[in-house]
C-alpha cells in the first residue's frame, strides 16, 4: 500500500507520524520566561499545564500516557525532591528552581520531538533527542514498575509507598533488599544525571 | 410557420445558453470536510512535535545536552532487561549479565554446562541478568538455579535440564570480580597518553583509600568531574598499580566518553557491586 503525506493547517501526517507544526502552546510564553517576579505557585501551575499538554505525545498507549500523568502528579504534588537530593549530595542545587523546571520541560520536549536526521547531522542534536527519548521511556517503565510494586503491598509491616515515594529508603540503603537495590541504583543514577543536566526528572 | 419556428428555436437556444452560463463549481471552493482539515486528530499515528532543523530547535531554547558524553545518560538509556531476583525491568547497564558456558566433554561428568557472569555484556545468544550487588547475590545464592536463562531452557535446539547446569555458588562473585578486573586491566593497559585537559563531565579514576566515597561529583569552576574511587575495593585490587602507573593528571587517570565508554561502565558496575558507600 502506498502512503501519501497529508498536510493540514496544524500538522503533517505520514505513514508513521503525526507531526504537529504549531508548538507555541507547549512552551511558556516569552513574558513568563522573563518575568522573575512571578510567584512560585503561579509558575508551577504554568509549567504543570505545559507538561500535561505533552501527554498525547508520550505514547499511543493509554497505559503509558496514564503512567506519565501519575508521574507528573507525584512530582508536582507529593515528592520532596530536596530530601531526595540531600541523600546523595550535601551541596545545595547549582541553579534556581525555575531553571530546573525549564530544563526538565526542555528534556521532555526533546524526547517527544521529531527532527529530521541527515547524514551530516546524524550525531548532532537529533542523536541527543534520541537519547532523551530513551532515558524518558526507561524512566516511565521504571515508574510503572515502582507503582505496581507499591500497589502489590502485602500483609507485612513494610510500607512501599513510604519507602519509595516519601522517605526514599531505597536510596539510603539500597542493599537492604533486591527491590531496594533495583530501584535505588536507578534513582541514584537519575539523581546524578539531574545534577549534571540541572533537571528534576 | 416559419416565424413561430424561429421564435421557438431562439427560445431554446437562449435557454440552453443560460444553462451553459452557469459554470461548474471549482473543486477548491467546495468546503473541505473536517475529516480532512483535522486529519491529525484521528490519524492514529504517533504524535511528535515537528522542528524543521537544528536552528529552529535551538532558537526555541532547546539546548543540546550533549548526552553522548554523559555516562549516567548512557547507562539510563540502555535497553531494559528483566532482573531475575525481582522480576523488574531495569536498564541492562545496571545489571550483571549471565551466560551459559559449555563444559568440556568428560565421560561420567555430572554437568555439561556452567552459568557464568560476563564482565562485558555480549550481544546475541541467550542470557539472563542479575542485580549488581555482591551482598544480595551472596544472600540469595540458594536461588541460583532460577538464574538460568529461560530462553535457553525453553530452546528446542538444545535440550538440557536445570541439573545439567553447574553454578559455582561459593566462587560466583569472586569469579565475576576476577574476570571484570582482568578485562579492565587489559583495557586500561591499552589506554594511551591522551591529552590531559579536563573537560566538563570528564571521568577521573583514582585510588584513594582514605576516601570512603566510591563515586563523587566534583565541581571545579565551571567544570563538573566524575570521580571513581577504586580505593573502596580494597588494597588487594590489581587495578591499583595500573591506575597509578597510567595516571595522567593530579587527580588520577582521566577518561572520556564516548571514547572510553566500556571501561567507565565496567568500573561503575564493579564499584556498585563491591563497595557499600556512595
Amino acid at each position: 500500500m502506498r502512503w501519501r503525506t497529508i498536510s493540514t493547517a496544524n500538522a503533517v501526517i505520514n505513514s508513521e507520524y503525526t507531526l504537529i507544526k504549531n508548538r507555541a502552546k507547549y512552551f511558556p510564553s516569552k513574558s513568563v520566561q522573563d518575568d522573575h517576579s512571578l510567584h512560585e505557585s503561579t509558575m508551577l501551575r504554568i509549567f504543570y499545564r505545559r507538561f500535561m499538554r505533552l501527554r498525547p505525545f508520550v505514547s499511543n498507549r493509554r497505559m503509558v500516557r496514564d503512567t506519565y500523568t501519575d508521574y507528573l502528579r507525584y512530582k508536582f504534588k507529593v515528592e520532596n525532591y530536596e530530601l531526595k537530593r540531600s541523600i546523595i549530595f550535601s551541596e545545595p542545587p547549582l541553579v534556581s528552581f525555575r531553571e530546573e523546571l525549564w530544563n526538565s520541560l526542555a528534556f521532555i520536549i526533546k524526547a517527544v520531538s521529531y527532527l529530521p536526521e541527515t547524514k551530516q547531522k546524524k550525531w548532532g542534536l537529533a542523536r541527543d533527542n534520541t537519547m532523551c527519548r530513551q532515558v524518558f521511556k526507561n524512566l516511565l517503565t521504571l515508574e510503572f514498575e515502582k507503582q505496581s510494586k507499591i500497589l502489590r503491598k502485602g500483609q507485612g509491616k513494610d510500607n512501599p509507598y513510604a519507602d519509595y515515594r516519601l522517605e526514599f529508603n531505597h536510596i539510603r540503603n539500597p542493599d537492604a533488599s533486591p527491590a531496594f537495590k533495583v530501584f535505588g541504583e536507578y534513582d541514584i543514577c537519575l539523581l546524578y544525571l539531574n545534577r549534571m543536566l540541572r533537571t528534576r526528572l | 410557420m416559419n416565424c413561430s419556428r424561429k421564435l421557438v428555436k431562439e427560445l431554446l437556444i437562449k435557454k440552453r445558453q443560460g444553462i451553459l452560463a452557469v459554470e461548474p463549481t471549482p473543486i477548491e471552493s467546495i468546503p473541505l470536510s473536517p475529516l480532512v482539515t483535522n486529519f491529525e486528530r484521528w490519524s492514529d499515528k504517533r504524535r511528535k512535535l515537528y522542528f524543521e532543523d537544528d536552528k529552529t530547535m535551538l532558537d526555541e531554547g532547546l539546548q543540546d545536552f550533549k548526552l553522548e558524553n554523559n555516562v549516567f545518560a548512557s547507562m539510563l538509556a540502555s535497553p531494559m532487561r528483566c532482573e531475575r531476583l525481582t522480576r523488574q525491568r531495569v536498564p541492562k547497564d545496571l545489571l550483571i549479565q549471565l551466560k551459559l558456558q559449555k563444559l568440556p566433554d568428560v565421560q561420567g561428568a555430572k554437568h555439561s554446562l556452567k552459568l557464568v557472569p560476563t564482565a562485558l555484556h555480549q550481544k546475541g545468544n541467550k542470557s539472563s541478568y542479575l542485580l549488581n550487588s555482591g551482598k544480595i547475590i551472596k544472600k540469595n545464592a540458594k536461588l541460583s538455579p532460577s538464574w538460568i536463562p529461560i530462553p535457553a531452557l525453553l530452546s528446542g535446539m538444545r535440550y538440557f535440564k536445570v541439573s545439567d547446569v553447574f553454578i559455582d555458588r561459593d566462587n560466583f562473585l569472586e569469579e565475576y570480580s576476577k574476570e571484570t578486573q582482568e578485562y579492565l586491566e587489559s583495557e586500561l593497559n591499552k589506554v594511551k597518553n591522551y591529552e590531559t585537559v579536563l573537560r566538563n563531565w570528564s571521568i577521573v579514576v583514582a585510588y584513594d583509600e582514605g576516601n570512603t566515597n566510591s563515586i563523587e561529583l566534583l565541581s571545579m569552576g565551571a567544570l563538573e568531574i566524575l570521580k571513581l574511587n577504586l580505593g573502596c575495593l580494597g588494597c588487594a585490587s590489581p587495578l591499583r598499580q595500573i591506575v597509578e602507573f597510567k595516571s595522567n593528571h593530579d587527580l588520577g587517570l582521566v577518561l572520556e566518553l564516548p571514547r572510553d565508554e566500556k571501561i567507565v561502565k565496567l568500573l561503575y558496575r564493579l564499584l556498585a557491586c563491591f563497595s557499600s558507600s556512595r
